[in-house]
């Protein structure tokens, strides 16, 4: 009958389909490529613009998406952010106008992956295609400020790029106030917690809500350092020696109870400071990233590796070597392979 | 001057790999007059469409010229004279009628108002009004006949071409394409068509040319071809007693026998006056006494025959 | 006039082609769909949905010149819908013009259709519309009047597969011609650089058409560019009808 066909029929396919379902997850389960893999098959970028059959612009945005969800489980996991750069310059070379990508990419990098150099660089780039985006001289202006606080000549730095955006003639009222106002802006602290602040609160993207939350919590956390240098002056005070660990502060009934790093870190005693691990370690990996890049140019320039960090300081390539975050200790160069290490945390 | 002319005309396919060339016309030479039913004979694969695709320079021929109305066909205004149907004909099938003989009338370079007038001729001609609204996607082969005659017609040229215009078609569909012909013929108009059906050509047509494997083995009046030979007389004849029929059947090349009575057949006229005068004598009726020539049908098959 | 007689019935009957519809829907889908993309990126939605629709209407031009163009002369021979036209007393240019500009009208008509409605979904989801973008879906336009007499071209000549193929690769190659322009120096001097030099001239170079990227990103156009542009791919196009003209000429029906 035509009913026992049908229903013969139906359940044949029913049951083929579920047999491709069961193959296909065996596959998937066998051939697990991690993300990082994938990026090994990009091609150098001046051919993928080639043979993109005119769709430049579609590849670029599909690699912006994949660069956004690979930063954000960087974010999550391991804070390596390996194929950053590499995914930035293919994006923006297959899309010189894709302002977006310079500003975040130069954000990422600056912020995130403790790479100044390359944001600024990147940064550069973009202007030079676009000329006329505000944001990108302001956010060079960012990276001075907030990320290269250490660089002596940053904030007149950060004026210069300050005036480049206001000249394109389409920047918004708080970036003109505060081009006026950069050379009154002492205390950057509070301007870099308003504009966290504010991107937490305003931002329409969960993802960069996150980043911001993070930098606000960093900044509360160097705020308790501060009180705790504090606490520790008055221990001082009270009972004329410097205290041998934060416990004793609480001993001696200068402070309630020690403080928790809700970014998972310690408080640590150093001398007469009370330094962090979570922001102790950010400094390290900027620093270290620093001597990294310098060290690669003195290479790239001289087809050697330096044979101390002052000799690329004495060939240009580095600044200046960047203080140790802990104290006591020091970097460790090997001039045979171009490494520098920096060590963990101490045992505290 | 001839309606249509050619001389000489060859047409050579190239081979391919595997094929050699293949010669589809050798040395065509034929004349057709004016206001002439001239039937284009050969069978399948002989090069009449060949032929006729040179006449309305659908083709190119290989060496050789063809003209029309004293036209090279060469040249696009000398297909102002020619109306051509085409065996199978395909139309646009989404199109009516009235649409398809618009479009037509509008590539000959007729104004809207003579395609009106158009329309109405040939819609009352080839009787299309009845299905003058309908799409040609739902016609049968006669309708398709009939709206590709009147295709054909568009622009009122002088001489029509029609490939195999009765093939597929049923007995009432070819008496009404015969009856098509004989009226253009009346009308003026020449008329040039292929057929492998012998009956049909042999109906209508006032000269003929068979085409034998790409080259033209006759040319001339249908009378004039066939009347060489009177093969046989065939003489009928009843109330004959049986002593006269024996007789008269020795002398006969052929007898037989139906209700109308007793036939015999006889090689020439000579023998069969003197055998229809035996029967009279003999006191039997002469139904009926007819010299039968050689059908075309007859001839064609022994041109074929000398050929290969 | 006859080449417009011939025109009106082609675009009749092009019009007809469901490949044509399936094709538009395939467009639409990409145009409606690349909104989900928009999800995952922070903040580029807007540039993404201009991005994507405006390769949508490109590609799906594409698609269209080709399924329904290598067709179209084709399937006229195989038909034997040409027989009755060709002895007719026309020059068989005529047909050929009048076949592409059947053609290129319907194109003209998909893609101005497919680049509005894109327009205006761009517009729904809150982005703006700048001179840029219409002027991105002109040149995809012109570039598509390009590509159609090519399948018009090829399917005089061949069979519709054999020029599917052709126009197809054609157009990817043509997307990559600068390569040869952009040669490492130590091709300099070499013959084989003079002859790859004249291969980027004769290919159709179809990046001149592409300012998808500055209209997804705002980026103002010169309407210099764009004439020279214009001018480039009317008269590729009048060659390539020449040619296929020629070809036509004597060709065997």
């Amino acid at each position: 009958m035509i009913a026992r066909r049908l229903l013969t029929g139906v359940l044949a396919v029913a049951i083929g389909f579920a047999c491709c379902v069961a193959a296909q997850r065996q596959m998937d389960a066998s051939r697990k490529t991690g993300f990082d893999e994938e990026l090994l098959y990009l091609p150098n970028e001046k051919l993928l613009n080639h043979f993109t059959g005119g769709l430049s612009s579609v590849v670029a945005d599909l690699l912006w998406l994949q660069c956004i969800q690979y930063t954000a489980e960087e974010f999550k996991g391991e804070h390596k952010y390996v194929w950053l750069n590499h995914m930035i310059d293919t994006i923006t070379r297959l899309d010189p106008y894709f302002v977006d990508v310079y500003r975040y990419g130069g954000v990422f990098l600056a912020a995130l992956k403790a790479d100044s150099d390359a944001s600024i660089d990147l940064m550069k780039r973009g202007m030079i295609h676009n000329p006329g985006a505000w944001v990108l001289p302001y956010e060079m202006a960012m990276v001075y400020l907030l990320n290269r606080r250490e660089n002596p000549g940053s904030p007149a730095q950060a004026a210069q790029f300050l005036q480049l955006a206001v000249a394109t003639g389409t920047a918004p009222q708080y970036v003109i106030d505060l081009a006026a106002n950069i050379a009154r802006q002492h205390d950057l602290d509070e301007f870099e917690r308003a504009m966290w602040e504010d991107m937490a609160r305003n931002s329409s993207e969960k993802m960069l809500r996150e980043l911001a939350q993070r930098k606000l919590h960093e900044l509360a956390i160097a705020d308790v350092c501060r009180q705790l240098g504090k606490a520790v002056q008055l221990y001082e005070e009270r009972h004329h020696r410097l205290p041998d660990s934060l416990n004793d502060l609480v001993a001696g009934g200068i402070i309630e109870r020690l403080p928790d790093d809700p970014l998972g870190g310690r408080f640590f005693l150093a001398g007469r400071e009370v330094l962090n691990t979570t922001l102790q370690e950010e400094k390290l990996e900027r620093r270290i990233n620093r001597i990294r890049n310098g060290v690669n140019r003195y290479q790239a320039r001289t087809g050697a590796w330096p044979p101390s960090l002052e000799a690329a300081v004495e060939g240009g390539d580095l600044v200046f070597v960047p203080p140790h975050p802990y104290p006591g200790r020091a970097w460790r160069y090997d001039p045979a392979t171009g490494e520098v290490e920096g060590g963990s945390a101490p045992e505290l | 001057m001839d309606a249509i002319a050619t001389r000489n005309l060859t047409k050579i396919y190239r081979g391919h790999i595997g094929r050699g060339a293949v010669k589809s016309l050798d040395n065509l030479s034929l004349a057709v007059a004016p206001n002439e039913v001239f039937g284009f004979l050969g069978r399948n694969g002989a090069g009449k469409t060949t032929a006729i695709k040179i006449l309305c320079s659908l083709l190119r021929a290989t060496e050789g010229e063809a003209f029309v109305m004293g036209q090279d066909t060469r040249r696009p205004a000398t297909r102002k004279h020619i109306g051509y149907l085409p065996e199978n004909p395909y139309f646009y099938e989404y199109l009516t009628p009235r649409e398809t003989l618009d479009f037509y009338g509008e590539l000959h370079g007729l104004t809207r108002a003579e395609r009106a007038a158009e329309w109405e001729q040939l819609a009352d001609l080839l009787d299309l009004r009845g299905i003058a609204g309908q799409r040609v996607r739902g016609f049968s082969k006669g309708m398709r006949q009939r709206l590709g005659f009147a295709v054909a017609l568009v622009g009122d040229p002088e001489v029509l071409i029609l490939d195999e215009p009765m093939s597929g078609l049923d007995p009432l569909g070819r008496r009404m394409i015969r009856e098509l012909i004989l009226l253009f013929h009346e009308r003026g108009k020449t008329i040039f068509f292929s057929s492998h059906v012998l009956g049909d050509v042999e109906q209508i047509c006032s000269r003929v040319g068979i085409l034998v494997q790409g080259r033209l083995t006759t040319q001339g009046r249908l009378d004039e071809l066939l009347n060489r030979r009177v093969n046989r007389v065939e003489i009928i004849a009843a109330d004959l007693n049986e002593a006269a029929a024996t007789v008269l059947a020795a002398r006969s090349d052929g007898i037989r026998e139906s209700e109308q009575g007793r036939h015999f057949f006889v090689k020439d006229m000579e023998a069969a006056n003197a055998l229809a005068a035996d029967v009279l004598q003999s006191g039997g009726t002469l139904a009926e006494f007819t010299p039968i020539r050689e059908s075309l049908e007859e001839y064609f098959v022994r041109e074929q025959e000398t050929v290969s | 006039m006859r080449v417009l007689a011939v025109a009106r019935n082609t675009f009749r009957e092009a019009v007809r082609d469901k490949v044509l519809y399936v094709l538009l829907l395939f467009a639409a889908a990409a145009i409606f769909g690349s909104k989900a993309l928009g999800w995952i990126s922070i903040g580029q939605d807007i540039k993404i949905v201009k991005d994507l629709s405006l390769a949508a209407v490109s590609v799906f031009g594409v698609l269209i010149a080709i399924f329904v163009g290598t067709n179209l002369v084709y399937k006229e021979i195989d038909k034997r819908t040409i027989y009755t036209i060709l002895c007719r007393p026309m020059h068989r240019w005529e047909f050929i013009l009048g076949k592409y500009l059947g053609l290129a009208a319907l194109l003209a008509l998909v893609t101005a259709v497919m680049v509005l409605v894109a327009a205006v979904y761009v517009v729904v989801l809150g982005g703006s519309l700048d001179a840029t973008f219409f002027l991105a879906g002109l040149l995809i336009g012109w570039q598509l009047l390009l590509i159609t007499a090519l399948a018009v071209l090829l399917s005089a000549l061949t069979s519709p597969i054999l020029g599917a193929i052709i126009v197809f690769s054609t157009y990817v190659v043509g997307h990559a011609t600068t390569i040869f322009t952009e040669l490492p120096p130590h091709f300099d001097g070499t013959a084989t650089k003079r002859v790859l030099q004249a291969v980027y001239y004769i290919i159709p170079n179809f990046s001149n058409f592409d300012i998808r990227a500055e209209a997804a990103n705002g980026v103002p156009v010169a309407p210099g560019y764009i004439l020279w542009a214009m001018a480039y791919g009317a008269v590729y196009t009048a060659v390539l009808l020449i040619i296929a003209s020629l070809a036509f000429q004597d060709k065997d029906v």
